[in-house]
């Protein structure tokens, strides 16, 4: 699917639990027609052993909100990356009470930095120089 | 926490925002994921933008993306204690809290990406430190999102460790210790 700007994605259940979800790095996206034919997806898949792999373990390389998308992202437009910034909002299973607010910004950053940990599973990756 | 004094809007114009319709807004192919297209208006967004690039709030760098938690720091064990967002962000998590997701959904999380024009991030999932409900919000640029299946790994792939482990049918195991697990999207 494609990320617009100003567009709020909301996944759950089947999508959260069930599905893994990544950005390719990459210095551009192509919007992708409605998978129709099986003769489309072998055409494909010939392309490249890669793209064989990845076509199989991605499911479909169809565009599943293109007909949620603006009219200048059309099947087949392709959209260039830029710098972007994400606001991911989630609900946590375990709440206690709230702590004094922190004596110094040192102490709130350190309490951040504790954090660290969860992200540290996460490789982020760069595309190749263009 | 004492909430702060309320003061004027910064970011989001007030009055009503189109809602979540779960028809209309729903994925092809993969379910439970919706798309809401224009949550905010450009000006919104540049605003926001503004309000984000102004604040002194300190960045984690992660190499090709940067990103800031609010809320508290989520914990498996001990639980979160809830810190106060920044105004501009408390608008916003409350225009999400109001999206129509559900009544259910109340977000007392906020991760803030900044990702590096051409990064990615890679396959994972959101995990058991949340509730399993998400809403991002996009802005500045365009990205592909990618959906993969989780069952059956195929040969020499491997399930990233920390990943969720189910258990049985329609549950699963929280993570006790409070790995690796929380992601971003």
């Amino acid at each position: 699917m494609v990320l617009e700007p100003r567009s709020l994605l909301v996944f759950e259940d089947e999508a959260y639990h069930n599905w893994y979800h990544s950005i390719e790095a990459a210095h551009q996206d192509t919007v992708h027609a409605r998978r129709r034919a099986r003769r489309r997806c072998a055409w494909r898949a010939a392309a490249s052993a890669n793209a064989a792999a990845r076509a199989a373990r991605q499911v479909a390389s169809e565009t599943a909100n293109l007909h949620l998308l603006g009219p200048t992202r059309a099947a087949g437009a392709v959209l260039p990356r830029g710098t972007r910034l994400s606001l991911t909002f989630r609900q946590v299973r375990a709440r206690r009470a709230a702590e004094r607010v922190f004596a110094t910004p040192a102490e709130a950053d350190a309490r951040r930095r504790a954090a660290s940990q969860f992200d540290d599973a996460i490789f982020d990756r760069g595309a190749a120089p263009r | 926490m004492k909430q702060a004094p309320a003061r004027a809007p910064a970011v989001l114009d007030p009055g009503p925002r189109a809602p979540l319709d779960r028809q209309r807004h729903a994925l092809t192919m993969l379910s439970g994921a919706f798309y809401i297209p224009d949550f905010v208006s450009a000006q919104e967004e540049e605003r926001i933008l503004a309000a984000v690039a102004a604040s002194d709030e300190p960045w984690q760098d992660m190499g090709m993306r940067r990103l800031q938690r609010h809320g508290g720091v989520p914990c498996a064990v001990e639980g979160m204690a809830p810190e106060p967002f920044p105004p501009a962000l408390d608008e916003i998590r409350a225009a999400v809290a109001g999206a129509g997701i559900g009544a259910d959904f109340a977000p007392d999380f906020l991760l803030l990406n900044e990702y590096r024009e051409g990064s990615g991030i890679s396959r994972h999932k959101d995990g058991e430190l949340y509730r399993g409900r998400v809403a991002v919000l996009s802005l500045a640029s365009t990205a592909q999102l990618d959906f993969w299946r989780h069952k059956q790994p195929r040969e020499g792939e491997k399930v990233r460790p920390g990943s969720s482990t189910r258990t049985r049918r329609g549950r699963r195991r929280a993570d006790a210790d409070g790995g690796p697990r929380a992601g971003a999207a």
